[in-house]
């Protein structure tokens, strides 16, 4: 591969596949798919959504990187995947390219939620990953989305509503579920139930950062950091500004492509 | 009620309840030393004799996860709401935290505080034989008292005279009887006070100084001699299980759908805190209060009669249902408190026997109000239908 070359990134995560398009720094285009069960077709769609919004075909590609936590399963022929890279070794590499002053970054996924403190090249210092029983968060926020019959992104702006601070159990996505539920049966207002939930969100990751040197400046991505009322909590509960990423849910995909260029 | 007689104590009780920060800061202005304790296994009466006012550390009610990183995850909320008691500083007011060696959960609470929240210099933690009902367990309490002797007077800088002991033990031993008396009003038909009023006062006493809590006890059953029951009486509900001091619960209980009253808690924030004595005018004061917390009610982590399998505190349970005469019992313990729903297994086939329904309620910070309703309502029918 020479400069100029243009490369795909894909990151295969446990909600959402998200392929990228670059040149060299440049991000051209994006596109993600549910991942559901076939990983493989949902990369494909991903990167042919991709290459559309770039307007460019399959074969001008000249090598494509996969991270994420189905990377491996990507390695079949249709793909012809050039090399894999590990998640925290693509986010981190990722959030500096794209905050050349970040040192930490929280992701905050579809099912995992991390921490990574990084150096001034993006090489991993340290990383923190949630516990169990705080598993699969962003799955929990599209399930309450839906249980209240309103996007995610409706969610986020009813919570921002809110004007009363209703508590939820912490333990886990499910029992955070049942009270959010029964809340609703005791006709509390939507807004209140909806921060709670967003509230919940924020205490399981403020928590796994507890464990973690968090080292300035600190910034965000995943699905869930669109969520303007979750960033509001987080900040408020680690007592530190954060900062939004651009494209915050491509991030893996466009750390594939850094990682790759920095290691050829 | 009327906010006139017994209205104006109770109100009193509820006040300290629901503020037991502010009370505690008042009572530290007054000059009190004041020690607070996470387990009902301590001996108060040790603290009070070297002029410490005992405080018992409850919950904040809020859902936090902040305590996730310092204590496992599946330990009880009630452990995990106490240790961000000491992280959130609520009450770096204290002069001392103490504990036992007896419920697990409540130990590592205790180890938050003493690592993380500014307490390592001015904690005690009393060694607790895990199996009572042996024979040396009464020496080793003793001795661990002793100890604990020892450090509270090199830590109150005065000696602790077997008088001052004696004389704490007969306060303590008044305020039991006294709350026994209030729980009493609850085995009649009519009783003029309710069992969450009851369980309120329970809980106020044991945040409180016990001489002020005597007196206000006494005045509160003077009034209530004086005073009509009230009517009408529902099915009778009695509740066996954990440490619960979230009072909305058993509010809950009174005001379903249909009508039912709360007659019992046997809990270590309820009856389990105060249904036993300490011996009076015995020449070793600690052995004497040994042997007083070797007979109370067991919590089901320290209920365990060597070789037999036998539970000590099923006879207690037996005791209180043919007193109070429950209809209906509600298993209401701490989700993660393994001891807890273990003893249900045992406890149920013998209220099944008794012709007594239950239902279990899962306790966590949060209070799942329209579940539990119909958890309870579902209980009170069912009762209905076997004892129309």
């Amino acid at each position: 591969m020479k400069k100029g070359d243009i490369l795909a990134g894909l990151d295969a995560g446990h909600v959402y596949t998200k392929a990228v398009i670059m040149r060299g720094q440049e991000i051209l285009g994006h596109g993600m798919e549910p991942t559901g069960f076939d990983v493989v077709a949902a990369a494909q769609i991903a990167l042919y959504r991709a290459l559309d919004n770039v307007g460019i075909s399959r074969g001008e590609l000249a090598g494509i990187v996969a991270t994420g936590i189905f990377r491996e399963m990507m390695k079949v022929p249709p793909l012809g995947i050039t090399r894999t890279v590990a998640d925290h070794v693509a986010d981190a590499k990722g959030a500096l390219f794209l905050s050349k002053h970040s040192r930490t970054v929280i992701v905050i996924g579809g099912n995992i939620h991390k921490a990574i403190r990084y150096d001034q090249n993006g090489n991993t210092l340290d990383v923190i990953q949630n516990d169990k029983c705080a598993d699969g968060l962003g799955i929990f926020y599209m399930t309450m989305a839906k249980a209240f019959g309103v996007s995610e992104q409706e969610l986020s702006e009813l919570a921002l509503e809110s004007t009363k601070n209703v508590p939820i159990a912490i333990q886990c996505a499910l029992s955070a579920e049942s009270d959010a539920i029964d809340l609703m049966c005791q006709g509390v207002d939507i807004a209140d139930v909806a921060d709670a939930i967003s509230r919940f969100m924020a205490e399981r990751v403020a928590a796994m950062c507890t464990t973690i040197s968090l080292e300035k400046e600190i910034v965000v991505a995943g699905g869930l950091a669109k969520s303007k009322v979750l960033i509001k909590h987080l900040t408020s509960l680690i007592k530190q500004d954060v900062y939004v990423l651009k494209l915050p849910e491509y991030l893996g995909a466009i750390g594939a492509v850094i990682s790759y260029e920095d290691g050829k | 009620m009327s906010k006139k007689g017994s209205g104006t104590i109770i109100e009193r009780f509820r006040s300290i309840t629901e503020n037991p920060h502010e009370y505690a800061k008042s009572l530290q202005r007054e000059g009190h030393l004041l020690a607070g304790y996470m387990c009902t296994h301590v001996p108060e009466e040790i603290l009070y004799a070297a002029g410490i006012v005992p405080v018992r550390i409850l919950t904040s009610h809020v859902s936090q996860a902040m305590t996730r990183s310092y204590i496992h995850e599946t330990y009880c909320s009630f452990s995990h709401d106490c240790a961000y008691q000491g992280l959130a500083h609520n009450y770096d007011f204290l002069d001392l935290i103490v504990t036992s060696s007896s419920c697990i959960h409540m130990g590592e609470a205790f180890n938050v505080w003493v690592r993380f929240a500014g307490f390592q210099g001015k904690s005690f933690l009393i060694p607790y034989p895990h199996i009572i009902e042996t024979k040396p367990a009464a020496a080793f309490m003793a001795e661990s008292f002793g100890e604990f002797k020892q450090f509270l007077e090199k830590f109150a800088k005065r000696s602790i005279a077997g008088e001052d002991i004696e004389r704490a033990i007969k306060v303590y031993n008044r305020t039991r009887r006294l709350l026994k008396r209030l729980w009493e009003f609850l085995r009649r038909d009519h009783p003029p006070i309710t069992g969450p009023e009851v369980a309120m006062v329970t809980l106020a006493s044991q945040v409180m100084d016990k001489q002020e809590c005597n007196q206000m006890i006494e005045q509160l059953i003077r009034s209530l001699e004086g005073e009509p029951g009230k009517a009408p009486s529902g099915v009778r509900l009695m509740v066996t299980g954990g440490a619960c001091d979230d009072l909305g619960i058993f509010d809950l209980m009174e005001h379903l759908n249909h009508s039912a009253n709360l007659i019992f808690i046997d809990s270590c924030t309820a009856a389990r805190y105060f249904w036993f004595e300490v011996p009076e005018g015995r020449p070793h004061q600690l052995q004497a209060i040994a042997e007083g917390y070797i007979g109370r009610i067991p919590c089901p982590a320290k209920d365990n009669v060597p070789g037999t399998g036998e539970k000590k505190r099923f006879r207690f349970i037996q005791q209180f249902i043919e007193d109070f005469k429950p209809d209906g019992v509600v298993f209401l313990y701490q989700r993660f408190c393994s001891p807890q729903p273990m003893d249900v297994v045992a406890l149920k086939p013998i209220l099944d026997r008794l012709g007594i329904p239950s239902t279990e309620l899962e306790l966590d910070t949060t209070l799942p109000i329209t579940q539990f309703r119909t958890q309870l309502e579902a209980l009170v029918e069912i009762i209905r239908q076997v004892t129309p």
